[in-house]
């Protein structure tokens, strides 16, 4: 295999195969993955080394506030993926509705999160009460700038969606700030059972 | 990864599929809480758990992001990626469970 098929794929030199998005919008996102994993990896060393504060820590948070913030996000990559297939098809309207309820979603895990921050809060919790508080508000923090990052970036997506930028053969910067955000939803499916459910 | 008229729809998932594995994906994450939550931590929790994660995983990558038709490079990054660190964190939690003075 050479190194021109395995960027862009054996198919893709016959014209069958597609990557979403651009060489660059990738690298960016291979530069946040590597960000979260050496979160995870901070986060799995202290429980080594804390193992009674993060076997107690779960049962003491908003598991509730956290179910539903997986519900958010799985929503979320749901319409950003059909605004990719609707622009596919040209349906530029459609594109629009299902661009702005992935935003919408994206202020729904942010109301969800002050809710939770308020929750941990009014039970005295904080990031200084020990090591697993500590790390859960580093890593919440982090994944929660993120989702912030990525709703202002489908936001302007979907005003330039409205504007005719994106048509059903032009569309990549649209593919890649859907992968961006749909990388966001990724690393959450694994930071929820770390966090809320395993001890 | 210009777009060629041949590859434009390649990835194109059928609305119906869409429809389906979000409501999977919504179905598994219920069902792994109700797991995770109904006794104490074990080790057979902790591993349907993940599994549970690595099907999810493999959703989004292969369908939502598109990346069944991708590039093999790509594909294998974002996959790997996921199989390493959700492997990571069932061994360690695993570990951790199985050693825990009661």
């Amino acid at each position: 295999m050479t190194a021109l098929e395995l960027f862009s794929g054996p198919v893709a030199i016959q014209g069958k195969s597609h990557t979403p998005g651009s060489i660059a919008v990738w690298i960016f996102i291979y530069a946040e993955l590597t960000e979260f994993a050496f979160f995870f990896l901070a986060f799995l060393i202290a429980k080594f080394y804390f193992p009674g504060e993060f076997r107690e820590g779960p049962s003491q948070l908003n598991t509730l506030a956290g179910l539903l913030n997986t519900l958010v996000l799985l929503t979320s990559s749901f319409c950003v993926a059909r605004a990719v297939q609707a622009i596919k098809r040209g349906a530029q309207r459609q594109t629009v509705i299902w661009l702005l309820c992935t935003v919408a979603a994206g202020v729904t895990y942010c109301l969800i999160k002050a809710w939770e921050y308020q929750w941990n809060e009014a039970r005295g919790i904080t990031a200084r009460t020990n090591y697993f508080f500590a790390t859960y508000y580093y890593l919440m923090f982090n994944h929660f700038l993120h989702v912030v990052i990525g709703s202002f970036t489908i936001l302007g997506t979907a005003v330039l969606a409205a504007l005719g930028h994106y048509t059903a053969d032009s569309h990549e910067g649209l593919e890649g700030a859907a992968s961006y955000w749909h990388m966001i939803d990724l690393v959450w499916i694994l930071i929820f059972p770390l966090i809320y459910v395993l001890r | 990864m210009q777009q060629t008229p041949q590859n434009h729809d390649a990835g194109n998932i059928k609305p119906d599929r869409t429809n389906l594995l979000w409501l999977g994906l919504v179905g598994l994450t219920l069902l792994s809480v109700v797991v995770g939550e109904s006794g104490p931590p074990s080790v057979l929790a902790t591993f349907f758990i993940c599994l549970v994660v690595l099907l999810k995983g493999r959703w989004i990558i292969r369908d939502f992001m598109g990346l069944r038709h991708a590039a093999p490079l790509t594909r294998r990054i974002v996959t790997g990626y996921f199989f390493a660190m959700t492997s990571l964190v069932g061994i360690s939690v695993g570990y951790l469970q199985f050693t825990a003075t009661p």
